[in-house]
């Protein structure tokens, strides 16, 4: 098996060159390996998309649990495994993929891999084990902070049952059975939904080889793309404190995505306690501008915003932004994987570059969507 | 004596630079410690820290926004100490440090942004609550008294500035002490004192229940400190921890549930917390908790010390989550260049030694596994339980 991919990575052409290498195999699943020599530890992660398996009400919150039921392992025990070694395991679910996060010292990358493959099984699953993990879902959803609520409101608002939050549906996570889990795992986890994306100190050639005997038997599957829609604005309410101005944007690598980006970033430095969401996507999405505490100023600070003070603050803050998702192997690994598994050809270039070439008229536009297309979302 | 008292008072600068060529920012980054203040001055003081940052005798905000690039200005008060921190770029680390000197030291406190700062007060988040369920009084604060309390608790004798990221190395040390030989702060005012004490909410306002248990205080540079962290590690951090078994994954009543070790004005406090829908049987859920976490250090194994050991090598070297030390004011710390700033300069006010996490690491390694279960059993037996009902 490994001279077989040893001899198809010959063939491959790596999209970048090093430090970093990427590789897509026969059957659609894709590889990033970056090489950090001086890095303090290692971070691999296994990124699954939604692909084929987006939700409808009918269907929201599948995902999730099959998240939460996955992370355990074959045996219950990942998470100790993973903690006596000196690594850690994070998993979570967005609306476009799953995301498993390995964070482990230096030289751990066959133990890391090893890890990763069992997390491409199908656990045991039983209506017991169903039932047991919905409560602490429920549990979860109770803890929800404020921010997220406002950022669910705006995407239910702009894109309707294309924008479902990924939290899921508790009635729906209840009644779920183990068929419908295993349905959902079957084309979730086959070859051109699967990224591994590697950071750290190794070598290129050999965590590729590794991670692609762990992909090259996933099945091959015919992939329809999803289409979310543009996306529209509104008036809706949330039972949070503050207030949030959500515009829809189109694919991470579109000029307006990152000028509407830089235009939150710029306005929420205006003043202290703002958030801004955007979570990165080849779809269309929203960048969310919010504050949890006296919405007032918020809604002054928008109404007041102009390019003439803004625009150079925010073309540095944007370019801050992608910078900071870059400043580390584990935000290497979670960025760039997260684009890679969105698209082959989403890459922080390019949201740079639309950084760059973003003209004053191009950042003043952004600035007035906040005024004129976003979804506010009124609190208490 | 009156000569005494005009005389200026001259201090050494208090600075630590930790050097990171890989960083491509520099985090500048004040604490102060705080003085023993009475309930009134703190809720004051609370609206005064969010005040600092919006203009000072030298710098507008926007002036100052002008130097970090944009990055917001950070003024914090966690139980110890008084933080302010910025970002700049390596090559404005002088620009940096003179509008660190300036919110130090001429902060203008208007009385408009005074106004502005207590109208933006809300109520703590479910864990914050849980873990400081004081309630500050409701005040007003005019300029003069801002001032004064600014003055008051800022002050040369109690600061520590630490700078971290690429640096030149010496350069912010030799700058600061300029600019520390230049402040003549005048003596602390005597016979100055606030004795008002603060209350105690019993509801979490949130709409989610939490139970904290509490143990007793471990005093800063307690010479068993690795011993302690490491039974904190094992009781709560991480998800084999035993706190997230029997919590969350036998009996699935938390999705959140950690070991906190919470910053005191001397030390530490132990927290073993978690937070839940409200439930009638919350009280018994409270007790059952604590005896099966009992009953499960008895039963811990090399296994349970292998696993602590890991969690302290993930949190300690490479700033994983769920780090106990809870000294940021919420959340936990990461590994930020800005939490590596402040851990480097925040240790050595707090304890008078420097931060060493592969110190603290190889202390932990000659536990053994007797010593653990003993500690652990003595933290938790000592712990008292708080429930702030949801709602």
């Amino acid at each position: 098996m490994l001279a077989f991919i040893a001899c198809l990575l010959a063939t491959q052409v790596p999209v970048d060159q090093p430090p970093r290498l990427r590789t897509i195999l026969p059957n659609g699943a894709a590889i990033l390996v970056e090489a950090a020599p001086k890095a303090k530890g290692l971070s691999i992660e296994l990124f699954i998309s939604s692909r084929g398996t987006e939700e409808t009400p009918i269907t929201n919150g599948l995902r999730h649990l099959l998240e939460h039921l996955v992370a355990l392992g074959p045996k219950g025990d990942l998470d100790r495994r993973l903690e006596a070694a000196g690594g850690f395991l994070v998993a979570q679910t967005s609306r476009d993929a799953m995301e498993f996060r390995l964070n482990l010292p230096n030289g751990k990358l066959d133990f890391g891999l090893k890890c990763v493959e069992e997390l491409t099984h199908m656990p045991e699953v039983t209506p017991e084990t169903i039932k047991h993990e919905a409560l602490i879902l429920e549990q979860e959803v109770a803890l929800r902070d404020d921010s997220a609520k406002f950022s669910s409101a705006a995407w239910t608002l702009a894109f309707g049952d294309k924008g479902l939050d990924p939290i899921g549906n508790l009635d729906v996570i209840r009644n779920a059975t183990p068929a419908m889990l295993d349905s959902v795992h079957k084309i979730m986890f086959s070859g051109p939904n699967l990224v591994i994306a590697v950071a750290g100190d190794v070598d290129l050639d050999a965590a590729t080889i590794a991670c692609s005997s762990l992909l090259a038997n996933a099945a091959k599957r015919d992939v329809v793309e999803f289409n979310r829609g543009a996306g529209v604005g509104g008036n809706t309410t949330v039972e949070a404190a503050g207030i949030a101005y959500s515009v829809p944007v189109p694919s991470f690598k579109m000029p307006e995505t990152a000028a509407r980006l830089a235009a939150a970033l710029a306005i929420a430095s205006e003043a202290d306690h703002c958030f801004v969401i955007y979570t990165p996507s080849a779809n269309s999405g929203m960048v969310t501008l919010g504050r949890t505490e006296n919405k007032a100023e918020l809604e002054t600070i928008v109404r007041k915003a102009n390019a003439n003070d803004l625009f150079a603050r925010g073309k540095i803050l944007a370019k801050a932004w992608v910078n900071r998702n870059l400043d580390s192997p584990e935000h290497v690994a979670a960025f760039r994987g997260l684009l890679l598994v969105n698209a082959i050809d989403l890459k922080p270039d390019s949201m740079l570059e639309n950084i760059n070439a973003m003209t004053h008229a191009d950042f003043a536009s952004a600035i007035e969507s906040y005024r004129t297309n976003a979804v506010m979302v009124q609190g208490r | 004596m009156i000569a005494f008292w005009l005389l200026p008072w001259f201090v050494p600068a208090s600075i630590v630079e930790m050097s990171d060529p890989s960083a491509r920012e520099v985090s500048i980054q004040a604490m102060v410690k705080l003085p023993t203040l009475g309930a009134k001055d703190l809720a004051k003081l609370h609206i005064i820290v969010r005040a600092i940052p919006m203009q000072t005798e030298d710098y507008p905000r926007r002036e100052m926004l002008t130097v970090t690039g944009g990055q917001s200005i950070r003024c914090i008060l966690t139980p110890d100490v008084l933080r302010i921190s910025e970002v700049v770029q390596p090559d404005n680390v002088r620009a940096g440090l003179s509008v660190m000197e300036s919110l130090l030291r001429r902060a203008t406190l208007t009385q408009e942004n005074l106004d502005s700062a207590a109208a933006e007060a809300t109520e703590p988040d479910y864990w914050s609550a849980a873990l400081n369920p004081t309630v500050l009084p409701l005040v007003k604060v005019n300029q003069d008294e801002a001032l004064g309390l600014y003055h008051r608790v800022i002050r040369p004798e109690r600061l520590m500035l630490s700078v971290g990221g690429k640096l030149v190395p010496g350069e912010a040390q030799e700058n600061w002490q300029k600019r520390m030989d230049a402040w003549n702060a005048v003596p602390e005012p005597k016979g100055y004192f606030d004795i008002s004490t603060l209350s105690e909410r019993d509801r979490n306002s949130s709409g989610v229940t939490t139970v904290d248990y509490m143990g007793e205080q471990i005093p800063a540079g307690d010479a068993a400190f690795s011993t302690d962290m490491l039974a904190m590690i094992a009781l709560g951090s991480g998800k084999g921890a035993s706190l997230f078994r029997i919590v969350r994954e036998k009996h699935a009543w938390s999705y959140r549930q950690e070991s906190v070790l919470y910053p005191t004005m001397t030390g530490w406090e132990p927290h073993l917390l978690f937070a839940s829908l409200p439930s009638d049987e919350m009280v018994q859920r409270a007790e059952t908790i604590k005896t099966e976490v009992l009953e499960e250090i008895n039963g811990w194994s090399d296994e349970d010390l292998a696993r602590a050991l890991g969690m302290s090598n993930a949190v300690l070297s490479r700033n994983v989550d769920f780090n106990p030390l809870y000294v940021l004011g919420s959340g936990t710390l990461n590994g930020s260049l800005e939490d590596r700033t402040f851990m480097f300069g925040y240790w050595q006010l707090k304890t008078g030694k420097p931060w060493s996490p592969e110190g603290l690491l190889d202390s932990m390694r000659h536990v053994t596994l007797d010593d653990l279960k003993q500690r652990a059993t003595a933290i938790v037996q000592s712990m008292k339980v708080r429930i702030l009902a949801g709602g």
